[in-house]
C-alpha cells in the first residue's frame, strides 16, 4: 500500500467513528454562555481568595515584623506618623497624635514605673530616638525644689540628656546665649513654642513648656532636625 | 463580566460553532474517550475562546487556535484527574444495524476500527494528538505546529515517528505488508 492510501485509511478510519453531533446550534451557545458567566464567577472567587491571602501575608509580616524588629519598625511608624503631622500642618489641618503610647524598652519601662508616683505629672518618653541611640537610665533629680525628671540616652559616641520639670505659672521661657557660641531660634514643638539653640561645636539644646507646666530640656550630640522630630514624638 | 458576544446568523461565533465544534468536539472525544467529557472540554474551549478572543492575532489560524485551547484544556483535565488517555469505545456509537446484507460489512468495519484506535491509543499523547490533528482535522503541518507550540521540524519528526508505528501495526489491515520503508 502506498503512503497515501494508509494516509486516506487512516482518515477514513478516523472520520467513520466519529460520535454524532445532532445538538441545534442554539442550544450550544446556551451552553457555551453558562460557562462563561460560571468562569467569570470562578474568577471573581479566585481573585478574592487571592487578595484574603495578601492581606493575611501582610499582616503576618506585619505582626511578625513588630516582634522581630520593634525598634526599626517603630522608628519608621514614627517617621511616617511625623510627616503626615507634618504635611498636615502644611495645609492647615491640626490634629493630635492619639496612637498609643509605645512598647517601651523592659528597663526604661520599670524605671519609670518605679519613679512615677513620686512625681506630679506624666512622665513624657520619646517615641523616636535617632539611631544608634538607646536607653541609659532615667531618676529623678534630689537637689532641684520643683520636680525635676532626668533621663540619658546615650549612643556608641554620643550622649543625649532629657529633663522634665514642673514649673509655676509664671514661668517665661528665654534664651540667653553668647552670639559666638552658636545660635538660638524660635521653633514649634508639637503646637507648643520652643526654643533651639545650635552650639558651634554641633551640639544642640531644645527647651519648650508642654500643657503650661512641665519644662523639657533637650541636649545632646545630634542635629536640630533630630532634636525636633525627638521632642515632636512626645 | 465579559461582554455577551452576538449570536445572530451570521455573527463570527455562530459559524464558528457551527463549522468547527462538532470537529473539536471530536477530536477531544478521540484524546479522552469520554463523550461527556469532550462536550464539556469542547464547550469550555469555545468560552474561553471568546473571553479571550482578543489574543488571536491572526484570524486566519482560528481554527487552530481553538485546537490549541482544547489541548490545553485536555492536558489540564489529565493531570488535575490523572486520567489516562483511552480512545472511545466504538461499540457505544454505532448507530443501528442496518439491513441484513451489509452486516457482515459492518462488522468488519467497525473491527478495523477498533484496531485503528487501539493502535492510535499505544502511542504517546503527543503523538496522538499529532495523528488525529493530521488524519481526523486534516491540519496541515504549520497548522499543527501552531497549535501545539512546537516548530515545524518537530511536527514532521513525531509525525513520521507515529505515523511509522501505525503502518507496522495496521499496514496489514489496509493491504500492505506492515512494514513502511
Amino acid at each position: 500500500m502506498s503512503p497515501d492510501q494508509f494516509d486516506e485509511f487512516l482518515s477514513k478510519s478516523l472520520q467513520n467513528s466519529e460520535i454524532e453531533f445532532n445538538h441545534p446550534i442554539s442550544e450550544i451557545e446556551q451552553l457555551i454562555i453558562e460557562k462563561m458567566a460560571r468562569n467569570q464567577a470562578h474568577k471573581k472567587k479566585r481573585q478574592r481568595r487571592i487578595l484574603n491571602i495578601a492581606v493575611l501575608v501582610v499582616a503576618l509580616l506585619a505582626f511578625s515584623g513588630t516582634i522581630l524588629f520593634p525598634g526599626p519598625l517603630y522608628a519608621f511608624k514614627e517617621q511616617l506618623i511625623q510627616t503626615i503631622i507634618k504635611f498636615g500642618n502644611n495645609i492647615n489641618i491640626n490634629f493630635t497624635d492619639s496612637s498609643p503610647r509605645p512598647h517601651l524598652p523592659d528597663k526604661l519601662e520599670a524605671e519609670i514605673a518605679a519613679i512615677q508616683p513620686g512625681v506630679p505629672f506624666e512622665i513624657l518618653v520619646p517615641r523616636y530616638l535617632p539611631p544608634g541611640f538607646e536607653f541609659a537610665g532615667v531618676e529623678k533629680s534630689p537637689y532641684d525644689e520643683q520636680c525635676k525628671i532626668i533621663m540619658y540616652f546615650q549612643a556608641e559616641d554620643a550622649a543625649l540628656m532629657l529633663t522634665q520639670t514642673e514649673i509655676g505659672d509664671n514661668f517665661a521661657l528665654s534664651v540667653n546665649i553668647n552670639a559666638q557660641q552658636g545660635k538660638a531660634e524660635k521653633i514649634q514643638v508639637g503646637g507648643y513654642e520652643g526654643n533651639i539653640i545650635t552650639f558651634n561645636d554641633g551640639s544642640v539644646s531644645l527647651t519648650w513648656i508642654t500643657d503650661g507646666h512641665i519644662l523639657c530640656e533637650l541636649s545632646g550630640n545630634l542635629n536640630a532636625e533630630q532634636a525636633i522630630e525627638i521632642a515632636v514624638s512626645m | 463580566m465579559p461582554k455577551e458576544p452576538d449570536w445572530g446568523e451570521n455573527s463570527l461565533w455562530h459559524l464558528a460553532i457551527q463549522n468547527y465544534y462538532p470537529r473539536i468536539l471530536n477530536f477531544v472525544y478521540y484524546l479522552t474517550g469520554d463523550r461527556y467529557l469532550a462536550e464539556d472540554i469542547a464547550q469550555e474551549t469555545f468560552a474561553r475562546a471568546i473571553d479571550k478572543f482578543h489574543q488571536l492575532k491572526d484570524p486566519n489560524r482560528m481554527f487552530s487556535w481553538l485546537v490549541s485551547i482544547a489541548v490545553n484544556l485536555v492536558k489540564t483535565h489529565h493531570r488535575t484527574k490523572q486520567r489516562t488517555v483511552a480512545m472511545p469505545e466504538l461499540a457505544h456509537h454505532i448507530p443501528a444495524l442496518p439491513q441484513d446484507e451489509f452486516f457482515i460489512d459492518m462488522i468488519e468495519r467497525q473491527e478495523i476500527q477498533k484496531l485503528v484506535q487501539d493502535a492510535i491509543s499505544q502511542l504517546s499523547s503527543q503523538e496522538q494528538k499529532i495523528i488525529i490533528m493530521r488524519y481526523y482535522l486534516d491540519m496541515k503541518e504549520k497548522d499543527i505546529a501552531f497549535a501545539l507550540k512546537v516548530t515545524i521540524g518537530t511536527v514532521k519528526k513525531q509525525l513520521f515517528r507515529a505515523r511509522s508505528k501505525l503502518y507496522n501495526d495496521l499496514g496489514c489491515l489496509a493491504g500492505g505488508e506492515g512494514e513502511e520503508k
